[in-house]
């Protein structure tokens, strides 16, 4: 048994205490300071820094010159991280200065999720560089850019025959073994571009404000080794090579879709024919739901200008020219898209691009659609594990099902040049900034780089890497000719109501055909009940929003009679004066026609809303 | 240790702070875009430029200094010009009152120089499309292009302003008598002068007016017209073909006009959304024409 300690006097305990609590004092004390001392030192630094940040910006990196004063800097800023394409552009710059010696170009790389914001803050700061992928709205780019429309109708001087020799020379080929590119010699800049630089223009602002690089199109990937292994018998091959091709029509496709769950289901694995998710299932919306309109032209094309305009849209459907419940072109587009989305991954709609590509470059699906842009970086993911089959989105032949409701593809001929780089109003060289993008897009470069990116070329002549050759714009096809929605309430109604309809799965035990029917016609009856409701209020807010539109465009034309005063009527300002008087004119028709569509469908509505309550 | 005053901390505190902006200072100026100058005066060019560049505040010093320092009245017009499309257009605080002032001294004391009529122009559409459509003043509108009309008849302002003028009219959809006095003046005004600035504008909205009364021929005689004086922009131009051709096909049954208007867009304008449309359009006439033929040539069909 221990004892117990023997308890010490009252006043020596006090003392110690009072010791103690001293000491302890002085300990947090020391603390304190401690804390203070480093909370100090945390500040000091952190202004240390921003100092030395602001500075460097200032005087070097934003600045004119490198720091030893010899080179003049330019900075271009994108968003691209996708495998190589931040090296080919870094290979691309130091070629750019081997030509200028006495010239540095900075590339900054920014991821896209924090693009937006990390460039609207270098604009609002004045220190944004002097190149930015442009993906802003009119009011900060009229704000924060600089217009090269001035610029565009004058040759690209790296497209010189002269120079072009050059280029082959420092892109380690030989002038005298390559073909002559230098027929672009005295060309427009705006010319020398597949889309003669539509991507680059801003109909709002009626001036260019971008210089692209690439142009992009939208295909399905397959992994090439599954396909040929689930369904390889059904697929046809090239004569040349033996080697396997995409489904050269939509029943083959659905059958190649067929097969592969039962590959899957045989060897144990979870296998769906195509990755699935929010923007997998908005691709294959487009292309086939688009397709699926064209027959509606004869129908609500009132005035017989080759589109359905809102106005007509509206009187079409109001007076039942367009019967949306019961068209079956309508009908057999929705249900096609129901079938695709039921070869997609379970829960689809709570998935993001990210999900299905990983999904896809890990093998557990088989296909997926995305576009010219991934082509890339896909192959890079899946080098070693699988071989990548791109192709166009499969049409019905004749005979088959939808052929009626599907005759023609979508066409990519209007398609725009994309990665459009725009000169900022803080560059400190704006000549030396568009010389740089002169050489970019002159044939040569552009060739390269985007063989380099294994992207699409966005000029005329320049030869786009085999594995592009899927992606070649195609003119063939239609374009779309009616929505389902006029945005607003309609739009949102029309986007839930779609969600539930392709995200349901059949039930197990009643053919697919029958219930399919039926499950459409629910959905179609329910997402027309809510038009009706909030189809009217929707088109006036539209067309009461045209006039403000419409006011907007008085100030660009207020420009342009401007610069007719200052300069002119050179062919070009008379080209931009008329382009926006006609432009404004056509507004102003199809505002005025909108109104007299929505008078007559107003009077429509409110007769079947009499009818109904009696 | 040695301990600083608060003095000594805040004289460094200072010189930190001043550091920055003393650095951006100290920075170069940024070379300007080398652009077409076309006005003389170089703080004209100047303001024109800045304006072009949305900066607002150096546009509007550049045109007071030059409306202070000159005594050219085509000069001070133009810097009074500036300073009016300068408050009415400037997308952070418009001044449209002080607009139409500086627009309205234009008009009147600079009524010999070559911004009068472009200020009256302005004016006119400051009625006849006003911020909010309640405001509209279409007399006067009217009263305003007819004063440049006679005025200034030989000035490309003129040329919009006859346009507008008619278009006051036209816009009446379904007043027969309102759209006469609309066509009457384009049709005047493209006799005075058939190649003026806004002609392809007037026989594309004449062609517009005709189709709707379904007066097919004469839709795409001024569709022709308008296609002959130069249809800016590919797309519209693509959208005008293509409509001129099914009309001709569908309501004239003139498939080999109708053809040769589909092959403007599979010859002229292949980048465009209806390169394939007018394709397959142009095929289906060309099998129509000879179906249309093909008996009546021999007969041996039937």
């Amino acid at each position: 048994m221990t004892r117990p300690p023997e308890p010490r006097p009252a006043a020596a305990g006090a003392a110690d205490a009072a010791r103690e609590s001293l000491l302890t004092e002085q300990k947090r004390r020391r603390w304190e300071r401690a804390k203070n001392v480093v909370g100090l030192a945390i500040l000091a630094a952190a202004f240390g820094w921003s100092v030395v940040h602001v500075t460097y910006q200032a005087f070097w990196k934003a600045g004119e010159t490198s720091l030893t004063g010899d080179r003049r800097i330019i900075r271009f800023v994108h968003w691209q991280l996708e495998g190589g394409i931040v090296k080919a552009v870094d290979e691309a710059c130091r070629l750019y200065e081997k030509i200028h010696p006495d010239v540095e170009v900075q590339q900054i790389e920014v991821p896209e999720r924090a693009y937006t914001q990390w460039v609207r803050t270098q604009l609002v700061g004045r220190t944004a560089p002097d190149l930015i992928e442009n993906r802003f709205e009119a009011n900060w780019i009229v704000r924060y850019f600089v217009p090269v429309t001035e610029r565009v109708d004058h040759p690209n001087p790296y497209n010189a025959r002269e120079m072009d020799a050059r280029l082959v020379r420092l892109l380690g080929g030989d002038p005298a073994q390559v073909p002559d590119l230098g027929v672009l010699e005295g060309v427009p800049w705006r010319k020398t571009y597949i889309d003669n630089m539509k991507g680059g223009w801003y109909w709002e602002l009626q001036d260019y404000y971008a210089m692209p690089l690439s142009v992009f199109t939208v295909r399905i990937f397959a992994n090439k080794n599954l396909l040929e292994a689930a369904a390889g018998d059904l697929l046809p091959r090239d004569p040349k090579t033996g080697q396997v091709r995409g489904p050269q029509d939509l029943e083959t496709f659905f059958r190649v879709c067929d097969r592969i769950k039962a590959y899957g289901d045989k060897a144990g694995q979870k296998l769906v024919p195509i990755a699935g998710s929010d923007y997998v299932a908005d691709i294959f919306r487009g292309r086939y739901y688009e397709r699926c309109t064209w027959n509606l032209l004869a129908k609500g094309d009132l005035d017989g200008d080759s589109s359905i305009g809102n106005g007509e849209r509206l009187l079409a459907v109001a007076q039942g020219d367009i019967d949306v419940v019961n068209d079956p072109d309508l009908a057999a587009g929705h249900k096609l898209l129901y079938r695709i989305c039921q070869q997609f991954n379970p829960g689809f709609m709570n998935m993001k691009r990210e999900d299905s590509v990983f999904m896809f470059a890990q093998g557990k699906a088989v296909m997926m659609a995305t576009g010219s842009w991934e082509a890339g970086t896909m192959q890079q993911q899946v080098e070693g594990l699988f071989d990548i089959l791109v192709f166009d989105f499969p049409m019905p032949r004749p005979g088959q099902p939808y052929y009626e409701t599907i005759r023609h593809r979508i066409t990519e001929a209007g398609t725009k040049s994309g990665f459009p780089m725009s000169l900022t109003k803080f560059s400190r060289h704006p000549d030396l900034a568009i010389d740089f993008m002169h050489f970019m897009s002159s044939r040569r470069v552009n060739e390269w780089l985007n063989n380099k990116f294994s992207w699409f070329p966005a000029v005329r002549g320049a030869v786009p890497a085999p594995v592009l050759e899927p992606f070649t714009p195609n003119v063939e096809g239609v374009y779309c000719v009616y929505w389902m929605d006029f945005g607003g309430d309609t739009k949102l109604r029309y986007d839930q109501q779609y969600q539930g309809f392709v995200g349901v799965s059949p039930p197990q035990d009643v053919p697919l055909a029958g219930w399919l029917d039926g499950h459409y016609k629910r959905f179609i009856t329910r997402y027309m009940a809510d038009y009706d409701k909030y189809v009217l209020q929707d088109f006036e807010k539209r067309w009461r929003e045209a006039y403000t539109g419409t006011v907007q465009t008085e100030f660009q034309l207020a420009q342009a009679r401007a610069r007719v005063l200052r300069g002119g009527l050179t062919e070009q300002v008379r080209e931009n004066y008329v382009a926006l008087v006609l432009g404004q004119s056509r507004r102003i028709a199809e505002r005025a026609d909108d109104v007299r569509y929505f008078e007559a469908a107003k009077k429509i509505y409110a007769a079947k809303r009499a009818g109904g309550a009696e | 240790m040695a301990r600083f005053t608060a003095m000594e901390t805040g004289l460094v505190v200072v010189a930190l702070l001043l550091v920055p902006p003393l650095a951006l200072a100290a920075a170069p100026a940024r070379e300007t875009a080398a652009a077409p100058q076309t006005s003389k005066n170089p703080l004209l060019a100047q303001g024109w430029q800045e304006m072009r560049y949305a900066n607002h505040p150096k546009a509007q010093k550049a045109f007071e200094e030059a409306l202070a320092r000159t005594t050219d009245r085509e000069e001070r017009a133009e810097a009074t010009f500036g300073l009016a499309l300068l408050w009415q257009s400037r997308p952070s605080g418009t001044d449209l009152p002080r607009a139409i002032r500086l627009y309205e001294q234009v008009a009147e004391e600079f009524g010999d120089t070559k911004s009068a009529p472009w200020a009256l122009l302005a004016l006119a559409r400051n009625d006849d499309l006003p911020e909010y459509e309640k405001g509209r003043q279409v007399e006067s509108a009217r009263a305003r292009y007819r004063r440049i009309l006679k005025t200034w008849p030989d000035h490309p302002a003129a040329d919009e302003a006859a346009y507008r003028l008619a278009q006051t009219y036209l816009e009446k959809v379904g007043d027969a008598a309102s759209e006469d006095q609309g066509v009457a003046i384009l049709k005047k005004w493209l006799a005075r002068r058939p190649d003026n600035v806004m002609a392809a504008v007037m026989h594309w909205h004449l062609g517009g007016l005709y189709k709707l009364r379904r007066q097919y021929r004469l839709t795409l005689d001024h569709w022709a017209a308008a296609d002959k004086a130069g249809i800016p922009g590919t797309e519209v131009r693509a959208m005008l073909c293509l409509s001129a051709g099914y009309i001709a096909e569908h309501q004239l049954k003139d498939y080999a006009l109708a053809i040769t208007w589909y092959e403007k867009i599979t010859k002229e304008i292949v980048r465009d959304d209806r390169y394939y449309v007018a394709k397959i359009w142009a095929d289906d006439c060309r099998k129509k024409a000879a179906a249309a033929t093909g008996p009546a040539a021999g007969g041996e069909a039937r």
